[in-house]
């Protein structure tokens, strides 16, 4: 199986929660990233089947909005990225005016 | 009699076959297990011939040499069968996992096609049609706005349609309740782009 179909929806929520500072306490989750007081991205993790696997399609958005590839995402999803790596991530994607 | 004693080594089975159908040789014992019925005579349990006569119709079925030459060949070719059959059965196998990996990599790839929006809701008014891309994966569709980044999902495209004209909705009024000087790059490109192409009308619950 490819890497954007082993995301558990808890897991993800729980780790975008801790190292965005991101609160998704809504029915459908969704939360802005805030960079230097602003926001930068709306992000957003849906559940079309109920089921505790984040769907591919809802993956591929879900990485599209946090700016990484699939390798990255799985970074941020288990433990080697920091919620500070991803952090100066986005701060060179903005220096560099892609994000 | 004609005793192969300790040659049998050297001796070339299709001379063997050619003494005993010319009559040469009308009855052979190997390694020690008679043929045609006969008790072997004692001295002679290693490679030996006595003279029993024979009939060639019996050949066939004494011939124990022939016999395990033969055996050995259809060994040999079921050998090769076994390792053609090994070889296959690994070519399959990496054709097996090939498929699986395009089948995954299909999943991933969605089928896309673009349409337009011309409502929102009660609250909103569409001033210029939506462009919105949909993606449809095997089990799910994916309605975006690529331009404000909003997203619908369900099952079907209907579904993401209508989760997306949600999102759009709640995306505009999230925007317009903060300041610009709240947003950044992205979100205020969101907003302007919003309020080129919808009109409040209503007040968001």
């Amino acid at each position: 199986m490819g890497i954007l179909s082993s995301f558990k929806i808890k897991k993800m929520t729980s780790a975008l929660e801790k190292k965005l500072s991101l609160d998704f306490s809504g029915k459908e989750p969704s939360d802005y990233y805030y960079l230097d007081g602003k926001r930068v991205f709306r992000v957003r993790i849906t559940n079309v089947h109920g089921s505790d696997t984040l769907s591919i399609g809802a993956a591929t958005e879900l990485r599209n909005t946090l700016r990484l590839d699939g390798e990255g995402l799985k970074k941020l999803y288990n433990c080697p990225m920091k919620g500070k790596d991803y952090e100066n991530k986005i701060r060179d994607k903005i220096r560099r005016g892609i994000a | 009699m004609i005793e192969l004693r300790g040659t049998e080594k050297e001796i070339n089975p299709a001379t063997l076959k050619a003494l005993w159908t010319s009559g040469l040789m009308p009855s052979l014992t190997v390694k020690g297990r008679g043929l045609f019925g006969k008790v072997m005579p004692s001295g002679y349990e290693r490679w030996s011939v006595w003279p029993e006569a024979i009939g060639e119709s019996e050949i066939p079925k004494g011939l124990k040499f022939v016999g395990e030459l033969e055996l050995s060949e259809v060994k040999s070719q079921v050998d090769d069968l076994i390792s053609e059959v090994e070889s296959v059965k690994s070519e399959l196998k990496q054709c097996k996992k090939g498929i699986s990996t395009i089948l995954n990599e299909l999943r991933e790839k969605p089928i896309i096609k673009q349409t337009e929006l011309f409502e929102i809701d009660e609250t909103l008014e569409v001033i210029r049609p939506i462009p919105v891309v949909i993606k449809e994966y095997s089990d799910e569709v994916i309605a975006t706005f690529p331009e404000i980044e909003a997203f619908g999902a369900g099952l079907c495209e209907a579904e993401a349609i209508i989760d997306l004209k949600n999102e759009i909705r709640k995306i505009f009024f999230e925007l317009e309740r903060v300041g610009d000087n709240e947003l950044g790059k992205l979100p205020l490109s969101w907003k302007r782009v919003l309020l080129k192409v919808v009109k409040k009308i209503g007040d968001s619950q």
